[in-house]
């Protein structure tokens, strides 16, 4: 059995992207394949109240709950409950379960190559522990992080491991040139394989409105139809209806967050084609745009915050791929059937 | 006659005639039978026998007669089936007065729209619903549940407001006002205002029509149709929701997007509609139609018994661009004959205070015989010699032997008294003040000058390429920007035949100097990237450049700043322009209004255009006068004329641009935005050139063009 740890040096680097779309390729090359997350840090609570990583339960969706596993699951404050030592032997024994018959080990990292170190099963450790091979996602924004993939693989090197190889993700589309022709081979004369470079995907760097509302707990009045829209800007709508018009009619897949008695920017913003409105401080428009946002499609949020928390609350909402997500789980397939040498990744 | 069954119906049902006297269609029935409709009234109420006399009807089904029109007011829940029944009994229109309808909601849309396609299917109009009803004063059709019935006359009025036109209508009782009909739009579902104005054109009763709206439902019929009927008599408008406060009210109390103010006072103005900007300058405009002759120039001759008010009014008049003559040389020496030696003859004409009736005959006898007065104000301030009657009366008889405007002013007089009430006979419309007066001359003459001019026909320029554009837009529309960059915005631009600089995308800084040696000097450089849209402000813009080695740097500092201040944009180089030498600078605009489609804005460029704004507005397609007007109203027209001895700019080729960017904003409807600023006018014969555009797609693609 061959096991493949994907790891990365900071959060949303792109770890699920490369893991769904290896899962998807082993498995329609006639793979037994398993996933295990060692250490969760980002939970959620769950229907009963248990935490629940959503990459686990994505992958669930997709290999079959039994093929996963996440047996330590972090919450920030963790010191006050997981007192014991025998975090490294849950580890290993959820392993040997779930690993059992499968010839392929896809085993994903938490945010950072550090974390675990308080027990002793940070990346390094644990990819030596269960024999696998490293991979980096990174994401590539600026020309520092050369070094801090280097202080990676130094990092590794010192408890025995080496990279078997980087994927470079979300490099912005006209600097793709760039990085092949001058990055890559930097990275290769250090000893680092660079297996695939991806572009910033619009739809997985954005947001969904049902995202936005799930985070701000508000009330869709209008428009449900819209609840998929993507959002890549936010803006807050406090001008003259006139100027408005004109202003959201120059970004796409805007969020418009304003007063809630705002009918005026309301309609404005469902002429220029938003992708959906945050009312805020409780107030509702005049029920009489209710209908055209239902026909357009363009959810109307009610949410009781005023809008500049608001805006603060939004911003602070990041995307993830989550279940059934079809759309960026399909966005996820192409990217890396594109870009990355997955072929090599799988040894097939 | 176009909706002969709601102007002149020979038969009307009530329906939801109540006995109690407090129900609406309590009130409708009372009115209809004290207006004293000729054609036969049909109560209906399936719970009573008779109502204020008339035999009353279980339903329509079981009225023997035809029926024209039923006025319906039963409960919103009532309505459809009240509809069917009428549909099945051929009724022709429908006045449906009840409420809880699209202003209420979704549901109430739901049930709107299940009214509308009812009455489609069995052809009948609708009026409504959620209005007061309407009234034809001719035929004594009162069908609404005003309080007040009018007193028959030719001024027809259209109200989206049920509460604004029960005011109207009682206010028209108090002044004597006379009207035609009277029409409550409520919520449009079917018949809209532009219906109405449509049936107006041809309607013999009807002289002059006024309108209160909030927003227009289907912009493109109103300009139609607003047209055609002021070619015809005067359409006077009173559109609120011209403030941001007022807007956001409008907003609220409509549903609908109003769309800008300014778009709507251009749709006036393409159309020869008058809009006017309070409920004084309404009526005091309707007043002034209804009756008087329209002044065929801009000549005022003021008669005055006060020097005082003659100089207000003279003010008012010169600021509105009247102009006060004076008489010719000999109707002036007449008049010394006969006035006293200390009389001002000249204008204003002061008839001094203790003129009486006789002298202001003299006066006024003299303007109609002169060649040089349009028209007449007439100002009359209670002195204590003076026989305010009878020169009311001397005025209303002189004023039926000539065929120019006289408008009065009696100052300080109670509207009851008997004076007024004299001049109102005879149809002499009064204003308290002389400034009210020459407002309204104004826009007679403003009325006059639009439906006499001949039409034009819109100016078409050829040599355009829509394939190329086609072909530019496509690209951002692959990559999902709306907004164009300055590289495309430039190549549309010369696809369209407006000029613009010889510029060259560079990818390196080898490649911007030989570029900028290619090209010639001096170039400007400026960031490649779709996604900064100010460049100048992030310092992206690099100007009068001379040398490679200066273009190297140039292309290393607009992109090393692009990449740091905006990391996620993507910067695909640089351009190389070559560098525009200047001119006076003017700005020519288009936005997409949601109502009125392109509305073309031409002002003095540069940065401070926003902050002057010095700018006029016109609809799309232009005219060549248009497109001339939208220079001359600006302040920017004196520069382009030449001061201190400049030479003029060419404006051929300025008119030539805009005319190019009105024909590009109607062939492409989804453009949604273009502006350039500057546009560089250089002297007579040397054409202009587009320094800067920027052009916005919309989102929703609307791929439909131009017939």
């Amino acid at each position: 059995m061959r096991a493949i740890y994907i790891a990365s040096i900071e959060g949303f680097s792109g770890k699920s992207i490369l893991t769904i779309s290896l899962a998807h390729f082993a498995k329609e090359n006639g793979m037994r394949i398993g996933y295990f997350k060692p250490m969760s840090t980002g939970c959620i609570p769950g229907p009963k109240g248990e935490l629940v990583d959503e990459d686990t339960e994505t992958m669930g969706e997709i290999l079959g709950s039994g093929a996963v596993a996440c047996p330590v699951k972090l919450h920030k404050n963790f010191l006050d409950e997981l007192k014991n030592s025998r975090i490294v032997e849950n580890i290993l024994e959820s392993y040997r379960s779930i690993s059992s018959g499968k010839d392929l080990m896809l085993i994903e990292g938490a945010s950072t190559l550090s974390i675990g170190s308080i027990w002793g099963c940070h990346v390094p450790k644990l990819a030596s522990l269960l024999n696998a091979e490293l991979f980096l996602v990174i994401r590539y924004g600026e020309d520092f992080v050369i070094d801090q993939v280097l202080q990676a693989r130094d990092y590794c090197r010192h408890w025995g491991i080496e990279i078997s190889g980087l994927v470079l993700n979300r490099v912005v589309e006209d600097r793709i040139g760039r990085v092949r022709g001058l990055v890559k081979p930097l990275f290769e004369k250090e000893g680092l394989r660079v297996l695939g470079i991806m572009p910033e995907d619009r739809v997985l760097s954005s947001l969904t409105v049902r995202e936005i509302n799930e985070a701000l707990g508000g009330e869709v009045i209008a428009g449900k139809r819209g609840l998929d829209n993507l959002v890549e800007t936010f803006l807050i709508g406090a001008m003259t209806p006139e100027s408005a018009i004109n202003y959201f009619r120059r970004v796409k897949n805007e969020l418009i967050i304003t007063g809630g008695d705002r009918t005026d920017i309301v309609l404005a913003a469902l002429e220029a084609g938003a992708s959906a409105l945050i009312l805020t401080g409780n107030l509702y428009p005049s029920v009489k745009v209710l209908p055209r946002a239902d026909e357009l499609g363009i959810p109307l949020i009610v949410v009781p915050q005023d809008t500049y928390t608001t805006l603060q609350n939004v911003q602070k909402i990041v995307g993830k791929i989550k279940p059934r997500d079809n759309v960026r789980i399909e966005s996820a397939l192409k990217l890396v059937r594109n870009n990355v040498d997955w072929k090599a990744i799988l040894q097939l | 006659m176009k909706l002969e069954a709601f102007l002149n119906p020979s038969s009307v049902a009530v329906i939801g005639a109540s006995r109690e006297e407090k129900k609406v269609g309590h009130r409708i029935l009372r009115n209809l039978i004290n207006s004293g409709f000729k054609g036969s009234i049909y109560p209906v109420n399936p719970n009573a026998d008779m109502i204020l006399g008339y035999k009353c009807y279980k339903s329509v089904s079981e009225i023997e007669e035809d029926i024209d029109l039923a006025v319906v007011s039963v409960p919103a829940n009532a309505v459809l089936g009240v509809v069917e029944e009428c549909g099945r009994k051929r009724v022709k229109g429908v006045v449906v007065i009840s409420a809880g309808f699209s202003e209420t909601g979704r549901e109430g849309l739901m049930l709107e729209k299940q009214l509308v396609s009812k009455c489609r299917e069995y052809g009948m109009r609708l009026q409504g619903p959620n209005c007061l009803g309407l009234i034809n004063s001719r035929i004594g059709l009162n069908a609404s549940f005003a309080p007040t019935s009018p007193i028959p006359g030719n001024i027809s009025i259209v109200s989206q407001s049920g509460a604004l036109g029960s005011a109207i209508l009682n206010w028209a009782g108090f002044n004597s006002m006379g009207l035609a009909s009277f029409i409550s739009v409520g919520n449009e579902a079917d018949l809209t205002i532009s219906d109405f104005l449509d049936a107006f054109i041809e309607d013999e009763n009807t002289r002059v029509v006024g309108v209160y709206m909030e927003g227009v439902k289907n912009g493109e019929y109103f300009l139609e149709v607003a047209k055609r009927l002021s070619r015809k008599k005067p359409l006077v408008i009173l559109k609120s929701g011209t403030t941001e406060i007022g807007i956001r009210a409008a907003s609220s109390h409509t549903g609908s997007l109003a769309g800008s103010d300014v778009a709507f006072s251009a749709a006036c103005k393409k159309t020869g509609a008058l809009r006017v900007e309070t409920m004084k300058e309404f009526f005091d405009l309707l007043f002034a139609f209804q009756d008087q002759p329209l002044p065929k120039g801009r000549n005022v001759l003021v008669i005055t018994n006060g020097g005082g008010p003659g100089v207000l009014a003279a003010d008012a008049c010169e600021k509105l661009g009247l102009n006060l003559p004076l008489l010719e040389r000999d109707l002036i020496e007449g008049l010394r004959k006969q006035f006293p030696p200390h009389a001002s003859l000249g204008n204003p004409l002061d008839v001094l205070g203790d003129a009486d009736e006789n002298r202001y005959k003299i006066a006024l006898e003299s303007a109609f015989k002169s060649n040089v007065v349009d028209s007449i104000i007439l100002i009359l301030t209670p002195q204590a010699m003076t026989p305010s009657e009878e020169v009311a009366r001397v005025i209303a008889e002189t004023s039926k032997m000539v065929e120019k405007p006289i408008l009065a002013s009696f100052m300080g007089f109670d509207n009851d008294s008997t004076p007024i009430r004299i001049l109102r006979a005879g149809r002499i419309p009064n204003y308290d003040f002389p400034e009210s007066a020459a407002l309204v001359l104004r826009r007679m003459y403003d009325y006059y000058l639009a439906s006499s001019k001949a039409d034009e026909p819109i100016a078409t320029v050829t040599g355009v390429d829509n394939e190329a554009v086609v072909r530019i837009k496509s690209m951002a529309e692959a990559e999902g920007r709306v907004s164009l960059s300055q590289e495309e915005a430039f190549q549309i631009a010369s696809a369209y035949g407006i000029p613009v600089p010889k510029s060259v995308l560079a990818r390196s800084v080898r490649e911007a100097c030989e570029i900028a040696e290619s090209i010639g000097y001096p170039v400007a450089v400026k960031v490649a990237s779709p996604d900064i849209l100010h460049k100048t402000d992030m310092g992206c813009v690099i100007l009068n450049i001379n040398s490679c080695e200066e273009v190297g740097r140039a292309y290393e500092l607009v992109v090393n700043r692009a990449r740091t201040l905006m990391p996620q944009a993507r910067v695909s180089g640089a351009i190389v322009q070559k560098m525009v030498p200047s001119g006076r600078e003017v700005i020519i605009g288009a936005v997409r209004d949601p109502q009125f489609g392109p509305l073309m804005m031409f002002g003095l460029g540069g940065i401070y255009v926003n902050f002057l704004r010095d700018v006029s507005y016109r609809l799309a397609p232009l005219t060549l006068a248009d497109a001339m007007e939208m220079i001359t109203e600006t302040k920017a027209y004196a520069l382009l004329k030449g001061v201190r001895g400049e030479p003029p700019a060419d404006f051929r080729s300025l008119v030539d641009v805009m005319i190019r960017i009105s024909q590009f904003m109607r062939h492409f409807k989804d453009v949604v935005e273009m502006e350039i600023n500057p546009l560089m006018v250089y002297e007579e014969g040397k054409g202009c050139m587009a320094v800067d555009i920027k052009m916005t797609l919309a989102k929703h693609r609307t791929e439909e063009k131009e017939k």
